[in-house]
């Protein structure tokens, strides 16, 4: 079952984050890196981290990045898989808003866990609250993401090959 | 003639007095080459002139741009002793050249001096100051003529070396090179002619050309009509051919010009031979790092296009465990593998089992049905079911993936440690090149070179024009010739004039057909010569023959047909071609002299240029069969140890000089064994 037509929303202080991160990816005319795979990136790191969420009925101030029908089969089966482990059952599938709104809470802290890893020397203040990359963020190369995502990949197994 | 020595004072390079004695200079000596070995690109030219010009009073070997075309702008007086006089004694420099020679039983001495003197403007002015001819014969008795006999010396010299061998006796190794690239037509047959000195007939023939022209003006003043109109254009016709042949020998004279500019520009080019390698290797490296960076790039494309799917990878742990998770419920029975819960509602409502008895109310088979019911709701729904067909398919998207991650970073991860590691050399190879000395100049002869090339091209595009329109135009003149010919017959005009222009034509045409004759005829012996050189020259031991006679062809470049009889010059080694030409080049100097074995010396520049080995030994031990002497000179860059042990080991090689130049302008020359070759 898609996940059609429900806004999928990031916290208004890292919307510049993930913008710049897409602008400076976007080296190649042929190919950019969408935000559908940004949103999934910072929805996989953050998820291990956060194994269990607080509530589902807090309220999360964001603002939207996408729709959920940008993300293909294969994202949205991934946010339903986090969607169960985080609510502890399968009736969940039946209400993709609520799947939509703990992918976007793990997404954050996701976020948050990316920054620290990955871009501290880089983000900068642009407005009170709201967070941007500075131009040296230009070094995040498909090279750069690509080890990273080893690294991830072989911390939680380290013969994961 | 055998030449026994050349003695030059403050001649050309030569400063002070410099003596050189020849090998095969008695009549029994085995061993009759010389070698003049030059090391750092000074002297070699200056000894030929001194040759030219002790023995005919020449200046110029040829015509090289540099001089100009007026042979008095070439120095022959030391520079560094004009230097000396002008800064001390002034009163000017004696220089001189003395040849000692024999031929048949009698000893020659030819003594030609001059004197210079730089004024204060720079200039230098010099003059001849003196001219000796001592002839010695057999019996001991002395003759000694002086300036007063010039006219005598010159005749005397003549006869025992035919002016027209002055030409040929010296082997420039280097223009052999240039024609073995592409055989030119022209130098061909400029040598043609020169060697078959009718000069005459070439002034008839001109002076025929001139007559039938003022024939042809005059007859055109008498006649009207169709028949003017034709004499008109045959007029218009000649003097394109005129207009057209005298551009294209202006064409050609330009290329042959550009050519003698080039080989000087490639001479100095040598000289920085290193820092041509280094361009090269620079050039060799930019093409190597261009292809890196698009490796790099191709491998970061492909990289960039497998993130999306990278990331999934993260999530696989999740992925499996709720698949595993579902994939147990379903053998535990919370997902009923084939019963559908639509189905297990309708039995309860129906209180019917599966197998259509009516179940009891209580009874333990409903209270099985109910509690597996109820305890399928864990994960009873459709969308569950769905769910695992979707983790399934996700799973098995994202199968191999981790590899092919490991595979493209690697191939990223390459590619830009080769792509820097080679931007650290070739930053080297540039820094290198920038700190070389001499680049600039370096740098200015290759560009100098350059356009030269591409002048010559474009002139040898020219030219190539010129004879198409040439062959065109002498096609149209044919044409009108017989038309002119027929109103001539038909018309009632001036008999005189016509009988004149016919003659003047026929006589025209004659004179044409003898030069064609003359020239064919040469063709044929240079021919015949040229293969009797080829055969010695070329066979190689051990091989089979597959190149088998030189052509002289219809446009006087040169031919060889391999034994299918189809023409092979250009499948041909350079080295092979060069033989070639030189075959021919012997061809003309027999030709001049008129026989097959030589009564002069050979001197040979630069001759083994880009020739194998192989030839090398059979020249060395086919021209001592045909020459009386043989003198080599050569410069540090073409004779090394293994050329000097093969001319050692011929047994023929007596005497070994060396010119040094030890300050710019002052060379000498130094006996040196040639054991050292040994």
């Amino acid at each position: 079952m898609v996940i059609h037509n429900i806004p999928v929303k990031v916290n208004k202080k890292y919307l510049n984050v993930y913008r710049s991160i897409k602008e400076y990816l976007a080296q190649s005319p042929s190919f950019t890196l969408e935000y559908s795979s940004l949103f999934m990136l910072c929805a996989c790191l953050g998820f291990r981290e956060c194994q269990q969420v607080t509530s589902l009925t807090d309220k999360f101030d964001g603002v939207e990045l996408m729709r959920s029908q940008d993300m293909d089969e294969h994202q949205q089966t991934i946010l339903k898989v986090f969607a169960i482990k985080l609510s502890g059952n399968y009736e969940i599938l039946e209400k993709p808003d609520q799947i939509i709104l703990l992918a976007e809470r793990v997404a954050e802290r996701g976020m948050e866990i990316l920054i620290d890893k990955i871009l501290k020397e880089d983000i900068y203040e642009i407005n009170p609250g709201e967070y941007s990359l500075k131009s040296s963020a230009k070094r995040l190369n498909e090279q750069v993401l690509g080890m990273f995502i080893k690294e991830e990949l072989e911390r939680n197994a380290p013969f994961y090959m | 003639m055998k030449i026994k020595q050349l003695e030059l004072f403050n001649f050309g390079q030569f400063y002070g007095s410099q003596v050189i004695e020849f090998s095969g200079a008695d009549k029994s000596a085995q061993q009759m080459i010389t070698v003049i070995y030059e090391k750092n690109g000074s002297g070699k030219v200056d000894l030929y002139r001194a040759m030219l010009f002790c023995l005919y009073g020449e200046k110029a070997l040829r015509r090289l741009p540099k001089y100009g075309k007026d042979e008095n702008n070439i120095q022959l007086v030391n520079g560094v002793a004009l230097g000396e006089d002008a800064s001390g004694a002034r009163e000017g420099v004696k220089a001189h050249v003395r040849v000692m020679f024999s031929h048949h039983d009698r000893d020659y001495e030819m003594y030609r001096a001059l004197s210079g003197i730089r004024r204060d403007d720079g200039k230098i002015i010099e003059q001849i100051e003196d001219l000796k001819l001592t002839i010695t014969n057999k019996a001991g008795k002395t003759q000694v003529w002086g300036l007063a006999k010039k006219d005598a010396i010159d005749r005397e010299i003549g006869h025992i070396l035919d002016w027209r061998l002055k030409r040929f006796f010296t082997f420039d190794g280097r223009k052999i090179a240039r024609l073995a690239k592409v055989s030119q037509g022209k130098s061909i047959l400029e040598e043609i002619k020169y060697l078959l000195n009718i000069d005459e007939v070439y002034s008839v023939e001109e002076a025929m050309r001139k007559l039938d022209k003022k024939l042809s003006d005059e007859i055109s003043k008498v006649v009207n009509g169709d028949f003017r109109s034709r004499i008109d254009l045959r007029r218009k016709c000649q003097g394109q051919i005129e207009e057209l042949s005298r551009k294209r020998l202006a064409v050609e004279t330009e290329i042959v010009n550009a050519c003698d500019e080039r080989d000087e520009v490639d001479k100095e080019l040598e000289k920085y031979k290193h820092i041509a390698s280094l361009v090269n290797e620079r050039k060799n490296r930019e093409a190597e790092q261009q292809q890196l960076f698009k490796q790099k790039d191709e491998a970061a494309e492909k990289l960039r296009h497998f993130l999306p799917d990278a990331i999934l990878l993260l999530a696989r742990d999740s992925l499996a465990e709720v698949y595993q998770d579902i994939d147990e419920g379903r053998e535990k029975g919370w997902i009923p593998f084939e019963i559908k819960r639509e189905l297990v509602e309708k039995l309860l409502l129906e209180m019917s089992c599966i197998c259509g008895r009516p179940l009891m109310a209580n009874s333990l088979e409903s209270e099985h049905l109910r509690q597996w019911y109820e305890s399928s709701g864990a994960a009873l729904n459709r969308a569950a079911m769905e769910f695992f067909r979707s983790i399934g398919n996700t799973t098995r998207f994202s199968n191999g993936k981790t590899e092919e991650l490991d595979r493209l970073l690697k191939s990223v991860n390459s590619s830009v440690e080769a792509h820097s590691l080679g931007a650290v050399q070739l930053e080297k190879l540039v820094v290198e090149l920038e700190n070389t000395a001499n680049m600039d100049v370096f740098q200015s002869y290759c560009e100098k070179r350059l356009k030269l090339s591409e002048k010559i091209a474009a002139l040898e595009k020219e030219q190539k024009h010129f004879s198409r329109e040439l062959n065109s135009a002498e096609a149209k003149l044919k044409k009108l010739e017989l038309e002119v010919d027929n109103f001539n017959k038909e018309s009632a005009m001036n008999e005189v004039l016509q009988k004149k222009h016919s003659v003047v034509i026929k006589t025209h045409d004659l004179v044409k057909k003898i030069i064609a004759k003359y020239v064919e005829d040469a063709g044929r012996v240079l021919e015949q010569e040229t293969n009797t050189n080829f055969v010695n020259l070329f066979e190689l031991a051990g091989q089979k023959k597959s190149f088998k006679k030189v052509v002289l062809k219809e446009d006087y470049t040169l031919e060889v047909l391999n034994d299918k009889e189809q023409p092979s010059f250009l499948d041909m080694s350079v080295g092979q071609r060069q033989v070639t030409v030189l075959s021919f080049f012997i061809a003309l100097v027999q030709a001049a002299s008129g026989s097959h074995t030589l009564d002069v010396p050979l001197f040979m520049d630069s001759p083994f240029g880009q020739l194998s080995n192989e030839h090398i030994e059979r020249l060395l031990n086919y021209v001592p069969e045909i020459a009386p002497q043989l003198i080599i000179s050569v410069t540090d860059k073409e004779f090394g140890a293994d050329k000097g042990s093969m001319l050692y080991r011929t047994g023929r090689w007596g005497n070994f000089y060396a010119l040094e130049a030890v300050t710019e302008g002052a060379t000498t020359i130094k006996q040196l064994p040639a054991e050292l070759y040994g």
